[in-house]
């Protein structure tokens, strides 16, 4: 075998470096492509700014955030100092949004509020995304009867009347920011979870996905790295609809009476303290309802605005 | 036809299995008992003793559960540990037909508004139409409902006294419940409606029956609706289940005495028997809504039971 010499390989040695002329700049440019290429984040982000509404929606979120996070650090009242000689004030300069019963400023109150609000959104969302992309991308990629299994038990979790659950967690393990979470999160992970398993089974048999097992990939590497990033849209669209959802179930529980209890009051417990005062001082109860339904509008909009965007057929 | 339904019925069983079990026991978990009281002399510990034993609550909590199970089988709820002589199953019986009514009417009205917006929706050419539609819809999936049950009572019921605010006695009451209800799954049809009808009329099948000289609008109501109304089907049976048991907050805004009322309080009074015979109930309407509208939609779609 090492005798034969390759014959091809010969012939190269042989060849004179005359024989070749430069090719000249406008035959090399030829496939220089012009237009700058765009990754897919890129594409998605110029998609999106065009869709004003969206847009507005992401300004007021973030404008939101920051609002919770420096209006009680500037502010020189806290959400707990109460004052009888200035109690059910109007709005005035020193008190934006007025004061309450007790004299406490409600512009504050309702910055307390979007942090527990908004955490109790954002960290529920993330926790059923977690949850979700793990359960179901393994349902999803494994396949059969593991599959099979893990499905059933969505179905048997799916049934629960999870309102009932929610209100049976709260007494058991208190109104605090846990059971909160864990009522909203037991039953919210389940649809996260049926949404990325159908994506890992219809992306498992494409070509990229072969291609990547071929060249050795591990199964985790191809599940975490190549059809979960894959599915991102869709899972970043339901997790910005999952965020209204939590922020309703916690505000629901607030205005029941059996939310994150008194003095720090999330925007749902603040609506049912307005609530008693409606006849007397309905301005009162204007500040907490804004706040959730401008906040539930923002990100419904914004849901929208990333589901066309981070959809390659809608664009 | 029937495997697949036997198949849903016996996960349907295996769900209301698991489901009293975790209820049983994170019931028991709640601190408290029903019968507690302020007072602590002896003769109060000894009556509280005597009525722990009379319903078998100082037994351990595997060997209830056993009975429990065992008086279920029986078809046998217990009664209520308040409300002394009153049995669950009578509870039950007369707070249940208060929401059922309550969500009915919801339901035919989120379903009738819906389907017909949507439709309206998806052949809309004016932006007028599609705008309103869209602004119902937007409001709909976004503010909760009893934030718009609130804001219906203090404007209709307090401001203009046009209809009552409390209760479910005459039909105008029904009126702020039933739209307070309605607004969230009115939105969610009307979504789920515009975009499959769209979809729908894309369909080779469409252009075929309009081929064959059917007018527009009988296309429509013919081909178009039936199958554009896959997804819907799917949607009204967890919706059915979700008025039912998702009233609560609306219960109590407009104090109707329905089941969701019971609920809370139950649960709250520690009341064992009461919170187990709520949720076996709910549980039970949830897992029957379910099934029943996936038959409706392998119903309509036969294409749905092989592919599960």
């Amino acid at each position: 075998m090492n005798e034969e010499k390759n014959p091809v390989s010969a012939e190269t040695e042989t060849i004179d470096p005359a024989m070749f002329e430069p090719l000249d700049d406008s035959e090399k440019n030829a496939e220089f492509i012009a237009v700058e290429s765009r990754t897919f984040m890129r594409d998605a982000w110029n998609s999106f700014k065009k869709n004003k509404l969206a847009l507005v929606s992401l300004f007021f979120l973030i404008f939101m955030i920051l609002m919770a996070i420096f209006v009680p650090i500037i502010s020189p009242f806290t959400y707990d100092g109460q004052d009888m000689s200035i109690a059910n004030q109007n709005p005035t300069w020193t008190h934006p949004f007025g004061t309450d019963k007790f004299g406490r400023d409600i512009l504050v109150r309702v910055m307390y509020g979007a942090r527990i609000s908004l955490s109790v959104g954002f960290a529920a969302a993330g926790i059923c995304m977690v949850i979700g992309i793990i359960y179901g991308g393994i349902a999803g990629y494994v396949g059969g009867r593991l599959d099979m299994i893990m499905m059933r038990v969505v179905d048997i979790l799916y049934a629960v009347p999870n309102l009932l659950y929610t209100i049976l967690i709260m007494l058991v393990f208190g109104s605090n920011m846990f059971s909160v979470l864990l009522g909203v999160c037991i039953s919210s992970w389940i649809g996260m979870a049926r949404l990325v398993r159908t994506q890992v089974m219809s992306l498992k048999e494409q070509e990229f996905s072969l291609a990547a097992l071929v060249l050795g990939a591990s199964k985790q590497r191809i599940l975490f790295k190549h059809l979960i990033v894959n599915s991102i849209g869709p899972i970043i669209v339901s997790l910005t609809m999952m965020v209204p959802s939590a922020i309703f179930r916690e505000s629901f529980l607030g205005f029941v009476g059996i939310g994150i209890s008194a003095p720090m009051s999330s925007w749902g417990t603040l609506a049912n303290e307005a609530r008693n005062m409606i006849y007397t001082y309905p301005i009162q109860l204007v500040w907490p309802v804004g706040a959730i339904c401008l906040t539930m509008l923002a990100l419904n909009f914004l849901g929208d605005g990333l589901g066309e965007a981070l959809d390659p057929k809608k664009r | 036809m029937v495997k697949y339904v036997l198949k849903r019925v016996l996960i349907g069983i295996l769900t209301m299995l698991v489901l009293i079990t975790a209820t049983f026991f994170l019931m028991h978990i709640i601190p408290g008992s029903p019968f507690i009281s302020d007072d602590d002399t002896a003769a109060a510990m000894k009556a509280y003793e005597a009525l722990e034993a009379k319903y078998g609550l100082d037994k351990p909590y595997g060997e209830q559960y056993i009975i429990y199970m065992k008086g279920i089988l029986k078809g046998e709820l217990g009664e209520s540990l308040i409300r002394k002589g009153q049995k669950v199953v009578d509870i039950i019986a007369r707070c249940a037909p208060v929401t059922a009514k309550l969500a009915a009417t919801a339901f035919i009205f989120s379903m009738v508004v819906g389907i017909t917006l949507g439709t309206i929706a998806a052949f809309a050419k004016r932006r007028l139409v599609n705008g309103v539609t869209m602004v119902i819809s937007t409001i709909g999936v976004s503010v909760p409902n009893f934030l718009i049950g609130l804001g219906l009572m203090i404007f209709f019921g307090v401001k203009l006294k046009l209809v009552p605010i409390i209760g479910l006695d005459t039909v105008s009451s029904y009126i702020m419940p039933t739209i307070a209800l309605s607004l969230h799954p009115i939105a969610m049809i009307t979504r789920l409606t515009k975009s499959s009808m769209q979809e729908v009329m894309r369909q080779d099948y469409m252009t075929l029956a309009r081929s064959k000289g059917s007018g527009k609008l009988k296309v429509i109501i013919r081909h178009g609706i039936k199958n554009a109304m896959l997804p819907v089907v799917t949607y009204a049976g967890p919706l059915i289940a979700s008025l039912m048991t998702g009233s609560f907050v609306i219960e109590s805004l407009f104090s109707i005495p329905g089941i969701g009322a019971e609920y809370v309080s139950s649960v709250s009074n520690r009341d064992y028997f009461l919170i187990m015979g709520l949720t076996i109930f709910l549980g039970l309407l949830i897992i029957i809504c379910n099934i029943l509208s996936d038959i409706v939609a392998a119903m309509i779609d036969p294409r749905i039971k092989v592919g599960k």
